[in-house]
């Protein structure tokens, strides 16, 4: 369902996706992990088609991303990472209005997805709320109601239970555990927990590229679930490396007498 | 185009929506209705030249710097600041259906703050005297064609910056360049060149002409022109983000 080759993105020189490639089938929910900085939203990004890749290649359902960039923004469902709304919309009328600008142009069947996204992300009591008066729980709903509303194969939400209270959290994870049954699903968090709850399989990134990429199984030792201990081992492994390296340099600096300053 | 229509309506809600925007609707009503009224004094009564002595008025000229900007500076900028934009983006429409529909809707609104005015012909008729409607929809058509223009300069501004106030500055100071700056390069400008060009294009000149009655289709094709252009600087500003 969605094929990455040889990704890069580079900004200003700065490579912040570095040559990944993965490749997710119909119906895996797919759990993107990796620090700040990893270069997990700029993926993300490039599938949606937000911008293009500096090279390399995205195909979702069969389509290239850049090339046949719209008909590919209409299979996915999106949901960004800091959940910007329109605040001074009704809920029904935002999910109206965004339902007709991705291609639901018949009346009675937008009618039909609206109500079906407002019942399946309980928000039926906030039908005519202004979205500007709802709590963040009920902000994230919209969001995720938002990107279902055209009936996407494909989900990618950029950490959706970020500044949630923790029963707000359970609820979005049943959610999107839910939608997994319909939908091929990527999902970047910070949150190890809700990828071991969630997620068929993890993909751990690191200084934009894949440090890791396996089944849930596979992070498990003596049949117990060592996802923390993977991650930690990836950027701390990365950061004693780094200062590994940069001693001798740090030595030789000191041997050279300080001549540089 | 129904992506277009979808959007606009948006935009023109967005505006409808903003308390802000009955402020600038009563600043424009009250400075348009009272300097007509003083023009109409100043020239004893005479509605012909009333409307040319109005359309000489700099603070009237000066509002059409300022309100454009005020109704385009938060169409991009804002979806820029708040992050709507990137909503919007992924959505499936076009870089281009983005800028047009914000045009769209912002122009729609700068035209519908004319429809108040329709008053003062009418009420004029009522007290007896009889404006020229020909010269009134001559005038009308000139306000649009340059509204268009400085309304397709605030969303270029708007598309180029995140910030809302900035957004506005730039673009009244732009208006402010081709409403009277361009005045200054047609008589001071040392190349005859640009001398023979800015006169073409000196905008009170052209009100006045609109004031009067005569609709001149080149100074309609030279703001039709410009609008195209601004539009598709600011299409362009948008698609930048696809290069860096």
């Amino acid at each position: 369902m969605i094929d990455v080759e040889h990704l890069v993105k580079r900004f200003s020189g700065f490579a912040a996706v570095d040559g990944i490639s993965f490749h997710v089938p119909r119906g895996q929910i797919v759990g993107f992990l990796g620090p700040n900085g990893a270069g997990k939203t700029t993926t993300m990004r490039i599938l949606t088609g937000f911008f293009p890749p500096t090279s390399g290649s995205v195909r979702i359902d069969g389509l290239d991303a850049v090339r046949d960039s719209l008909a590919v923004r209409r299979r996915i469902g999106y949901l960004p990472e800091s959940n910007p709304l329109y605040t001074d919309m009704r809920v029904v009328e935002y999910l109206d209005y965004r339902a007709r600008l991705k291609g639901v142009v018949e009346r009675r069947r937008r009618h039909e997805r609206v109500g079906h996204v407002v019942d399946r992300c309980g928000l039926a009591s906030m039908r005519r709320r202004l979205i500007g008066q709802l709590s963040k729980g009920y902000r994230q709903r919209v969001g995720i109601a938002d990107s279902l509303v055209h009936d996407p194969p494909v989900l990618i939400l950029d950490e959706p239970t970020v500044g949630l209270d923790p029963s707000q959290i359970r609820e979005i994870r049943d959610l999107v555990r839910d939608l997994g049954q319909s939908h091929t699903v990527m999902l970047s968090t910070h949150i190890l927990q809700e990828v071991e709850m969630v997620c068929d399989r993890v993909m751990i990134l690191f200084a934009g590229k894949i440090a890791r990429d396996g089944a849930m199984d596979d992070y498990r030792e003596d049949g117990v679930l060592q996802l923390e201990d993977a991650f930690l081992r990836i950027v701390h492994g990365a950061s004693s490396a780094a200062q590994a390296s940069s001693q001798p340099e740090s030595r030789a600096s000191a041997a050279g007498g300080g001549r540089a300053s | 185009m129904r992506n277009l229509v979808t959007l606009s309506r948006r935009e023109l809600g967005a505006i409808a929506f903003a308390p802000s925007s009955y402020w600038i609707l009563g600043l424009f009503l009250f400075v348009v209705a009272y300097f007509f009224r003083l023009s109409l004094v100043a020239v004893g009564g005479d509605i012909t030249q009333s409307y040319r002595s109005f359309a000489s008025v700099v603070y009237f000229q000066l509002l059409l710097c300022v309100v454009p900007p005020l109704l385009t500076m938060r169409s991009i900028a804002s979806e820029r600041h708040s992050g709507t934009f990137e909503m919007l983006m992924t959505a499936p429409v076009t870089d281009r259906q983005v800028v047009l529909s914000k045009f769209a809707g912002a122009f729609a609104f700068y035209a519908a703050l004319w429809l108040p005015t329709i008053v003062i012909p009418i009420a004029l008729f009522q007290f007896g005297a009889y404006p020229d409607f020909g010269q009134v929809i001559a005038f009308t058509i000139g306000l649009l064609g340059l509204g268009a223009f400085f309304v397709s300069i605030g969303i270029f501004t708007s598309s180029v910056t995140p910030k809302i106030q900035a957004a506005f500055f730039i673009a009244f100071v732009l208006n402010v360049f081709f409403l009277f700056g361009v005045a200054g390069l047609a008589w001071l400008s040392p190349s005859e060149v640009v001398r023979d060009w800015a006169s073409a294009l000196i905008i009170p000149q052209h009100l006045d002409e609109f004031a009067r009655g005569i609709v001149d289709v080149r100074y309609l094709v030279f703001y039709a022109t410009a609008t195209a252009f601004f539009l598709f600087l600011a299409v362009r500003s948008l698609e930048s983000r696809q290069w860096r």
